[in-house]
């Protein structure tokens, strides 16, 4: 079992979801976050100088899924997502203990 | 015993020559009607909270990442319109008898004092009210092109808009100018002036930027509550907007009220019975953009219509309006971020041909087709096509030039972060 976290760009969330569904997934947490990554942000010129804007916003997925359909779901991610620009985002892979319904059969 | 009766028929004679001397109208009195000039008042009022509704209204339908930028537009045009009317906007709309534009004798409100008369108001007052209509008009403009252009060339292009756009317009139809001397055209509240006019300048804008970039989520209003208090306060707006368009507190006030309220209902109405069966659902976003496109449909007509033919206005408006709108979203390739064309243009276009066939003879002085009278109903359709190309073609002009000065168009990244940021630095919402 893994959960694989993405930070992507909000207008490709949609995209996304398909993709993922498609690959298989079934659970799925999405949440509005702002930050940077290794630009350190944007950076804007106005007439009194530049500004660093270094909280930008994304989108954070969040699922568990089964071992065997991770790669399919990696791929789903960056073929949806992929803009090829500066600020398409991250894939995070890691180890799940355990799963556990909250409501008991 | 005689020089009572001398008395008396001197007193007789007296009353009669008063009572034929007493005019048969308010018009031209010279005398300032105290009931007419509180009403006007009151409607200036009304006309203005519109343009702080329309920034309501437009930003709540936008991304959270424009609000603070349709807030900062919307005070420009209160700020930039209302000292260009006062300057030489005033003086080019409604001084002199010029056919394509009025002279300057009133720059800055010149030789127009406190107890100046224009029919039954002081002239001040009509100098007030008009200038809500620019405001208004301006205020428009800001949904068409929303999230693409920059602040700077916005307040840039209100400034000569305000001179080579809106100006001649309000010349040429209530000013005395090219549609009063060549044509019957009647306007009552603003179809042409406000309108058809701010909806041509705002499609030229969109046309001139191109579309939003794929990287702005769009059709998603980001807060619907604000779009509601918005229109709420355009639809009270609207009812000082037509109801003071006569100029006096009288029978024609009260029925434009009556009207603009009837059209308004049966349009909203009829809008949603179409979405229920177009799309399985009414919805708030639907129900409002019906009550204003029955607001605009009504809006030129007001002051010579009855309420039947108001009720027919309204529900006609319904289908033509909401095919317009779609026809903009899905097939014209043109990015109208907030249907301005399909409602304020193709509404307005419409309201101003219903003049020409519903308009009563005894009510604005020229006869529709339903009389029997063709002139109105032409000088209507003359004066849409003239109003629609001068406004979309100068617009473009102004626009284009001020793209060599200044750039207009945001960057792809500038358009994602969203003008609230890159031309403000001062988002609307903390996340």
């Amino acid at each position: 079992m893994k959960m694989i976290v993405a930070i992507i760009r909000p207008e490709k969330l949609g995209a996304v979801k398909d993709g993922l569904s498609a690959a298989g997934v079934e659970g799925i947490t999405i949440s509005d976050v702002r930050g940077h990554g290794s630009q350190s942000g944007i950076t804007l010129t106005s007439r009194v100088g530049t500004t660093v804007l270094d909280e930008i916003e994304k989108v954070k997925i969040e699922t568990v899924i089964d071992d065997s359909i991770e790669q399919a779901c990696i791929d789903a991610i960056i073929s949806a997502a992929n803009t090829g620009h500066f600020g398409d985002g991250r894939i995070f892979v890691m180890p799940v203990e355990k799963s556990i319904r909250v409501r008991q059969e | 015993m005689r020089k009572t009766i001398a008395i008396s028929i001197t007193t007789i004679f007296a009353l009669v020559v008063c009572i034929m001397a007493m005019p048969d109208s308010y018009a031209d009195t010279g005398i300032v009607d105290t009931g007419s000039t509180a009403w006007v008042a009151i409607c200036t009022a009304l006309v203005f909270i519109m343009t702080p509704g329309v920034a309501l209204f437009y930003g709540g339908m936008l991304r959270k990442q424009s609000m603070t930028s349709i807030m900062a537009q919307t005070l420009a045009v209160i700020a930039i319109m209302t000292l260009s009317w006062f300057v030489v906007g005033y003086s080019l709309a409604f001084s002199g008898d010029g056919t394509i534009i009025g002279n300057l004798e009133h720059v800055l409100l010149n030789g127009i004092s406190y107890d100046d008369v224009s029919g039954v108001l002081p002239e001040l007052e009509f100098v007030i009210f008009q200038c809500a209509f620019a405001l208004i008009t301006a205020g428009i403009i800001v949904g068409a092109y929303a999230e693409r252009i920059h602040f700077k060339a916005v307040a840039l292009f209100l400034l000569v808009w305000s001179i080579l756009v809106y100006a001649p317009m309000a010349h040429w139809v209530w000013g005395g100018g090219l549609f009063d001397e060549y044509l019957t055209v009647r306007d009552f509240a603003g179809g042409l002036v406000v309108h058809i006019c701010a909806a041509t300048s705002g499609l030229a804008l969109a046309v001139f930027v191109g579309k939003r970039s794929d990287r702005v989520i769009k059709d998603r209003a980001h807060n619907l509550p604000l779009v509601f208090i918005g229109f709420t306060l355009l639809w009270i707006g609207w009812l000082g907007f037509n109801g003071g368009s006569g100029l006096a507190a009288d029978g024609i006030a009260v029925n434009a009220i009556v009207v603009t309220q009837l059209s308004m209902a049966s349009c909203m109405a009829v809008w949603a019975i179409i979405q229920y069966f177009h799309t399985g659902h009414v919805g708030v976003l639907g129900l409002i953009s019906g009550g204003v496109a029955g607001l605009v449909a009504i809006t030129p007509a007001a002051g010579y219509v009855d309420a039947t033919a108001a009720l027919v206005i309204g529900i006609v408006c319904a289908p033509v309006c909401y095919y317009a709108v779609y026809f903009m979203r899905k097939k014209s390739g043109i990015d109208d971020a907030l249907d301005v064309f399909g409602v304020h243009g193709i509404g307005g276009i419409w309201g101003s041909i219903a003049t020409g066939i519903f308009a009563q003879e005894a009510m604005g002085g020229a006869a529709g087709l339903i009389e029997g009278s063709t002139d109105l109903f032409v000088g209507q359709i003359v004066a849409a096509i003239v109003t629609v190309i001068y406004c979309f073609a100068m617009s473009y002009a102004i626009i284009w030039v001020i793209s060599k000065i200044t750039p207009v168009k945001m960057s792809e990244d500038e358009e994602a972060i969203g003008g609230d940021i890159v031309d403000h630095g001062e988002p609307s919402y903390l996340i």
